[in-house]
């Protein structure tokens, strides 16, 4: 009987020192699922949402390299822009050679249009979805890309666009008819037409007779017109794009503004992320991370248990009656 | 009395001290023998004898063996053993399920769970790329070894169970032909005697019922003539010399039952480690191995949804992520068959169906895990279709009421997991072909997914509703190892007492040696002296 008592507790106490070496080795407290079954869910909880924030995190990244890349290219577009507006103020003033204008806009509109065919990660930045394809054409200078707006996920329920597509960079949208009358008491008038189309019509000071008429749909096409304009010696044309310059590069401001702001919240949540990944990585070590001082304590208690058990085994096993008689 | 006498005295003193040596020899022999009763010989006071000088003592007679056995604790330990057996081998079976969850050691799913949902938000993220594609087929592929992995680990547990099963039922046979075997000896002993005296076969056979206790619970009751008849699941198993033997068969599930006497008696069998085993088995089988088929089905069918709507590189369209959902249909049957179809995948629920039909020729159809009717029961008709939600079954030829149909989406969920896209160009990110390649709408549906409740899994998302199987998993083995170490420090106990009542003590055996080699040493000295004087009065 007392044999199997003292085995009984010998088992029990080496059981109990193999678990919390065990938990001295991993630093852990919970083993097994059944040692804290709730414990263990909520730390599957933690390291799920863990692992989501930084996905998220991951994905920010990408985005914030894609609008930066975006950034740069639209602050290099809006000092072309500039140049454009004193290009058209030299020609109308025409204080320069109109070969030299005409040699100059040519050379904004290619600009214009190797930004807007600018490639990150060898897609089209500004070609919304059809970032395969270049997104303004050569010769026709057309839009050829779509509005897709490519969207990440940043949060759970939460994504943001991390792109901005040509038309809202290189193209102003004409909300409503408009008409400015010029030098020379001369009309414009600016219609609306299909997408970022913008109608373009001059009419001689009664305003009904019309002397020309163009259209455009993006800068680079304006561009190419206001180079044709300059070798034609058209002020009347140059002068009517002036407004449109102004008004495409109003757009940019807009467009700038919508990115910073982006890159301003991308920044922000980035920032959260990590912040709430810490706060549960703290949570997760409290209910994962086995406290070190309690488990050595523990550790040594059970070994001087153990030494007892077994002291105390020698001397009640080797003890026998038998021992005594002669 | 004569000078013969003392020699009858000293004689009967003589045989009583060494048959009470041979007893106490015999219980330190056996101080290690397990169920081993201690035995003491009972001395008595022989007739006394007439003499001029009175009424005489004509020495000592043995009037019998008596073994220190308690009736009480025997039968306690018995119902002890029982709980036992069953405790012991619940807590076996879920330790062995809680490694294949071991999330604590990183062992599960958990992490492929999370790293496929997060590939398919690096492809939404640069869904004209090649490289998150290739790798999104990675992390699918990693999921469904993951799956498979766990699968197998927990089948080999329910085959081990069901193997146990057999095997239990194999050794019950064996002590229970032990125990009618001892029977028949103890009887043959002990037959006119109207006592118990065949100590040592009895403390045998109390040793195979203290085995057989272990592996089931019995009711037993020992008739005049000593024989024990022992009845288990409300049947004979032994019964004097003769046995029924306990048999396994395949039930419609594939698992052993247990059958005694051409009856199925799996339901009566409440303790041991048969009922251990039995109940380990189907809990796991119900909870653990359908909860995680349940997943991995809910995650295809979802998955899949989403991506025959989308677009690949390619433009290609209509194609499954994973492989199909498959229907398993089982029969139970002489005269009759089942087929079953998916109708619609989307809509195909993820329950397993049980198909009956009764004696008014009614078809019954109940969700095997609830029992809960599916449909309202309908006139039987071979060849007509039984529409279930997403399938359509269909039942040919003659049916019986014992018939059992079984159909299941998720009997082959895990085997047949596999990525049936081999080319990551055919990824479907995109919801139309006209917005590609950078529209990543479709992708970050599927990624939503990881964060959406599903209905298939009690409105749970795939993470929570797996983490649920880990908890649940965990509970269990902890109150499996609760009852075993409850059950094993009762048992302790009770053996303690046991052998404190019944069982040797060396020291005690040691006494008693000396006490009766003393007496012998008295006993022969008087033969001795006797013979002396017996001498001296020859030699007169």
């Amino acid at each position: 009987m007392i044999f199997n008592q003292l085995t009984e507790s010998l088992g029990r106490s080496l059981q109990d020192y193999s678990t919390l070496n065990e938990q001295l080795a991993t630093g852990k407290k919970i083993l097994a699922p059944s040692d804290d079954a709730g414990g263990l869910k909520r730390a599957m909880d933690y390291n799920v949402r863990i692992s989501n924030n930084g996905q998220y995190q991951q994905n920010i990244q990408f985005a914030q390299n894609g609008l930066n890349a975006v950034n740069t290219v639209m602050d290099t577009y809006n000092n072309y822009l500039d140049s454009a507006n004193a290009l058209i103020s030299l020609s109308l003033s025409k204080v320069q050679d109109a070969t030299v204008g005409a040699q100059q806009a040519t050379n904004l509109r290619d600009i214009f249009m190797g930004l807007g065919n600018t490639k990150f990660n060898d897609q089209y930045l500004f070609a919304g979805f059809q970032s395969g394809t270049q997104p303004y054409a050569a010769g026709t200078f057309a839009y050829q890309g779509d509005n897709g707006a490519v969207n990440v996920q940043i949060d759970n329920n939460a994504t943001l666009a991390a792109n901005i597509t040509g038309d809202k960079v290189f193209s102003y949208t004409l909300p409503a008819a408009t008409s400015l009358q010029i030098s020379g008491g001369r009309y414009v008038h600016y219609t609306p037409g299909a997408g970022t189309t913008v109608d373009v019509e001059i009419r001689d000071t009664d305003d009904t007779t019309v002397l020309d008429n163009f259209s455009f749909s993006n800068v680079i096409q304006m561009t190419d017109t206001l180079g044709a304009a300059i070798t034609a010696n058209d002020t009347t044309r140059i002068e009517a794009l002036a407004d449109p310059f102004r008004q495409v590069q109003l757009q940019l401001r807009y467009s700038q503004t919508d990115v910073a702001t982006r890159l301003s919240w991308l920044d922000m949540q980035f920032s959260n992320l990590g912040k709430s990944s810490n706060s549960m990585k703290t949570s997760l070590a409290s209910i994962e991370q086995a406290d070190m001082v309690e488990v050595v304590a523990k550790l040594k208690t059970t070994e001087i248990t153990l030494a007892a058990v077994r002291e105390s085994a020698s001397r009640v096993l080797s003890m026998s009656l038998f021992d005594f008689l002669k | 009395m004569s000078i013969l006498g003392l020699f009858d005295i000293g004689k009967s003193a003589l045989f009583a001290s060494q048959t009470a040596l041979a007893i106490t020899s015999n219980n330190i022999a056996n101080a290690n023998t397990p169920s081993y009763n201690r035995q003491e010989v009972i001395l008595n006071i022989a007739n006394p004898v007439s003499s001029a000088a009175g009424m005489i003592g004509s020495g000592v007679t043995i009037e019998g063996i008596r073994s220190s056995y308690d009736k009480f604790i025997q039968a306690q330990l018995l119902g002890q053993q029982q709980n036992q057996g069953s405790s012991a081998a619940m807590d076996q079976a879920w330790g062995q399920i809680e490694q294949v969850f071991n999330e604590a050691k990183g062992v599960g799913l958990s992490t492929s769970l999370t790293d496929y949902f997060n590939a398919w938000q690096d492809v939404a993220t640069n869904p004209a790329s090649q490289t998150p594609r290739t790798v999104l087929l990675q992390k699918a592929n990693a999921l469904v070894t993951s799956a498979q992995t766990m699968e197998r680990g927990m089948l080999d547990t329910l085959n081990g169970a069901n193997t146990g099963i057999t095997d239990g039922a194999r050794q019950v046979n064996m002590l229970a032909t032990n125990i009618a075997d001892l029977n028949q000896r103890i009887t043959q002993q002990e037959s006119g005697s109207g006592r118990a005296t065949a100590l040592d076969l009895r403390d045998q056979r109390g040793q195979k019922m203290e085995e057989l206790a272990a592996l089931v619970d019995f009711a037993s009751f020992e008739d005049n003539n000593g024989s024990v008849t022992i009845t288990v699941g409300m049947r004979n198993l032994v019964s004097g010399a003769t046995t029924n033997p306990m048999s396994t068969k395949r039930n419609v599930d594939g698992n052993q039952d247990l059958y005694l006497d051409g009856i199925n008696i799996t339901g009566n069998i409440q303790k041991g480690q048969l009922s251990g085993l039995l109940a380990a088995r189907d809990d796991i089988q119900s909870s653990a191995l359908t909860g995680l088929r349940k997943l991995v089905a809910s995650v295809t069918q979802q998955v899949n949804a989403l991506h025959r709507t989308g677009f690949g590189l390619d433009a290609s369209t209509g194609n499954d992520f994973f492989a199909s959902l498959q229907l398993t249909a089982t029969t139970n049957a002489v005269g009759a068959t089942v087929t079953a179809a998916i109708t619609n995948p989307d809509l195909l629920a993820l329950d397993e169906y049980r198909i009956t039909v009764d004696a008014a020729n009614f078809v019954n159809v109940t969700n095997k895990q609830t029992g809960a009717l599916v449909i309202p029961p309908a006139l039987y008709s071979s060849g007509s279709t039984i529409a279930l939600p997403g399938m359509d079954v269909v039942i040919t030829g003659a049916v019986a009421t014992t018939d059992v149909f079984t159909v299941s989406p998720l009997t082959n969920v895990i085997s047949s997991f596999g990525v049936a896209l081999t080319d990551p160009q055919q990824i479907a990110a995109t919801t139309s072909a006209l917005t590609l390649p950078g529209d990543n709408s479709n992708a970050l549906q599927i990624a939503g997914l990881a964060n959406t409740a599903q209905s298939a899994i009690g409105n749970n998302t795939f993470s929570g509703f797996y983490g649920g199987l880990v908890s649940t998993v965990g509970v269990m083995k902890q109150t499996a190892s609760d009852s075993l170490s409850f059950d094993n420090n009762l048992l302790t106990s009770l053996k303690a007492r046991r052998d404190a009542a019944s069982g040797v003590s060396l020291d005690e055996e040691a006494a008693s040696l000396i006490r009766y080699q003393r007496s012998y040493e008295a006993a022969a000295r008087t033969i001795k002296v006797a013979d002396e004087l017996m001498q001296t009065i020859l030699n007169m």
